[in-house]
């Protein structure tokens, strides 16, 4: 065995430094070509993913939401949020309690979801302060006012994408009408208008909590969402609150993606589909580069056979041809895509409603894919090479 | 120390079956240089084919020192080919990637565990057919007597006992063919080397010890010089 490799190494050094060099730079072009196409489909499927979750987690849901278990509200919270803060890796926790109501300006009306919030520990927990294009976020001492999202107000912005649902032309200083399902009806003056690019959380109105027992003579928790730091897994936090001994359940922001999770799922498949398709590609290029050299070179491995040469070390000099073009083709690829590609596209990131998606890598994602190339590429040798052995001497040499 | 018995070969072009080799039995001694002739398509390279297990006869055996090696698995008879036979072929027939020293020295890659072993081996062969100022020559750089004169060193590289030759000469120019020719006595003579070759050249006939004919498949004559 170990002969058969001496001379299979020995072989296919020469064919590569001896054939032609457009054919080793055809099969090279091709592995980089399909390796940076599967780093960078693969890439931005995740950065995509990325952008979306971190919308999710920073504009909906937090890393997690405590909800009561077996009662519409969660009691003690006040002391409950306390030792939740108090917990090693909790950087953000702030409650709320949402109630659905129409809005109305005119003759436009709308329907939405009105989260009553703490406005002094909302933005520990959720970017959408951050995000106002008009007027400013909700102090603690607010007094009939109201935040809207963007799709609800409208706010003049015709390309959003609920902006025909919406109150269409509300600014800052506007009065609205909001009839709550109790039949209270008040009127607010809209403070702030915030956009998230993420339609879900764009469909929100805020007001205060203050506001909310004033209108409501009630001032209890529906649910805790809470943020932690990057390296804190939600499994540590959860098992954390659940030493308290309350009466609680959670939702992760994964269980709570709803519709986010389904289109994530969706990307994952054609993320693979696409993936398999560019091995395809590539192990059919190795198979047609061997398959044609092979043509070329049948009297050439039939003489070689005729002098001794093992079958196994002819087959395995067309392996390791393969590999050696997998290997300079992945390693190109990889320069070519990390100190090209992902500057680039970091540069000049693609825009989606959801915001800048950057390429994400995953160096394991590129051994995998490195790995999964060469191992076809020199399958893809290897058939044709061992289809070549098949065919007699006699026929090898001085046949057609 | 090889010999036929009874063996014939029929070729299936489609339906139609043409017979190369007609019930032929032959002894090969050692040391010996036995020149096959006949005219085209007398079978001579099939018998030469066939002794040099390249090839199996349809019918009869073909024993090498004794034991029967006509039926052997492919991956047994290349062992014997690179072991014990060393094969020169008509048109050259070298390996277009290496240089001549590589094309000498790789069957002997395929035995030899220690790469100067097979590597001095081969120089010194180089130098005795006078080649080895073109050892880092590719073929394409090499005349046809040049190459051919590679491929008898290959030929010789892992000391065979017998070495075949099919039509060395076919394709080289009357001074080149004298010098291939030449050289393969000088094997034989100088090493003791069993050379089997084919030929339709008369001239050739000089350099056997023996010579037979063949037509349409049959010894129709053997000679000892």
């Amino acid at each position: 065995m170990f002969r058969n490799f001496k001379v299979a190494n020995f072989l296919a050094r020469k064919l590569v430094a001896r054939s032609s060099w457009g054919l080793n730079f055809m099969a090279i072009f091709m592995i980089v070509i399909v390796y940076v196409n599967m780093n960078f489909t693969s890439s931005l499927l995740s950065g995509f993913i990325s952008t979306v979750n971190s919308k999710l987690i920073s504009t909906q849901t937090g890393n997690f939401i405590v909800l009561p278990k077996n009662s519409e509200y969660i009691e003690g919270s006040e002391v409950l949020i306390d030792d939740i803060r108090n917990i090693n890796g909790v950087i953000g926790v702030t409650e709320s309690k949402t109630i659905p109501a129409e809005l109305s300006r005119g003759q436009e009306k709308s329907l939405a979801e009105i989260s009553a919030i703490n406005p002094n520990t909302y933005g520990d927990v959720f970017s959408t302060p951050k995000n106002m294009i008009e007027g400013s976020f909700l102090d603690s001492d607010d007094k009939d006012m109201i935040v809207l999202g963007a799709q609800i107000a409208g706010a003049d912005i015709s390309r959003l994408e609920l902006y025909s649902d919406s109150l269409k032309n509300v600014h800052v200083g506007d009065k609205i009408t909001v009839d709550y399902p109790s039949g209270i009806k008040k009127e607010y003056t809209v403070k702030g208008i915030f956009l998230n690019e993420f339609f879900e959380s764009d469909l929100k109105s805020f007001i205060t909590k203050d506001e909310y027992k004033n209108v409501f003579a009630d001032s209890k928790t529906e649910s805790i969402n809470v943020k932690l730091d990057k390296d804190v897994s939600e499994s540590y936090a959860i098992d954390e609150i659940k030493k308290l001994g309350n009466d609680l359940q959670f939702r992760t922001w994964q269980e709570r993606a709803g519709f986010v999770r389904g289109f994530t799922d969706t990307l994952k498949v054609v993320n693979r589909i696409l993936g398999f398709a560019a091995i395809l590609v590539a192990a059919v290029t190795i198979f047609i580069v061997t398959y044609v050299d092979l043509i070329n070179k049948k009297r050439q491995i039939g003489i070689e056979r005729a002098i001794g040469i093992s079958s196994l070390a002819i087959i395995l000099s067309y392996g390791l041809r393969a590999l050696f073009y997998t290997f300079i083709g992945t390693a190109i690829g990889s320069a070519v895509f990390m100190f090209i590609v992902v500057p680039i596209e970091r540069a000049y990131p693609f825009k989606i409603p959801y915001g800048k998606v950057y390429l994400q890598t995953n160096f394991r994602n590129m051994l995998i894919y490195a790995g999964i190339l060469t191992l076809s590429a020199i399958i893809s040798a290897l058939i044709p090479s061992w289809r070549t052995i098949k065919i007699s001497i006699i026929d090898a040499i001085w046949g057609n | 120390m090889l010999k036929i018995k009874n063996a014939s070969k029929i070729y299936k072009l489609g339906d139609v079956e043409v017979p190369a080799l007609n019930n032929v039995s032959l002894f090969i001694e050692e040391g010996e240089m036995l020149c096959i002739m006949g005219r085209s398509g007398s079978g001579k390279s099939t018998l030469l084919r066939i002794l040099g297990l390249i090839d199996s006869p349809t019918k009869g055996k073909v024993y090498l020192s004794g034991k029967d090696v006509g039926r052997l698995k492919e991956k047994q008879r290349s062992k014997i080919r690179l072991e014990t036979m060393g094969y020169v072929f008509q048109e050259y027939a070298l390996l277009s990637e290496l240089t001549a020293l590589e094309n000498v020295y790789l069957p002997a890659k395929m035995l030899s565990r220690w790469p100067g072993e097979y590597r001095d081996r081969a120089v010194t062969l180089l130098d005795a057919v006078g080649l080895l100022n073109r050892m880092k020559h590719l073929p394409r750089q090499l005349s046809g007597g040049q190459q051919q004169r590679v491929a008898i060193a290959r030929a010789m590289v892992n000391k065979p006992q017998i070495i075949f030759a099919d039509e060395p000469t076919a394709n080289l120019d009357s001074k080149a063919g004298k010098n291939v020719m030449e050289t393969l006595y000088w094997l034989n003579k100088n090493y003791k080397t069993t050379i089997v070759f084919v030929s339709h050249d008369e001239a050739d006939k000089k350099y056997a010890s023996r010579v037979i004919r063949l037509l349409d498949g049959r010894i129709i004559k053997r000679k000892t010089a």
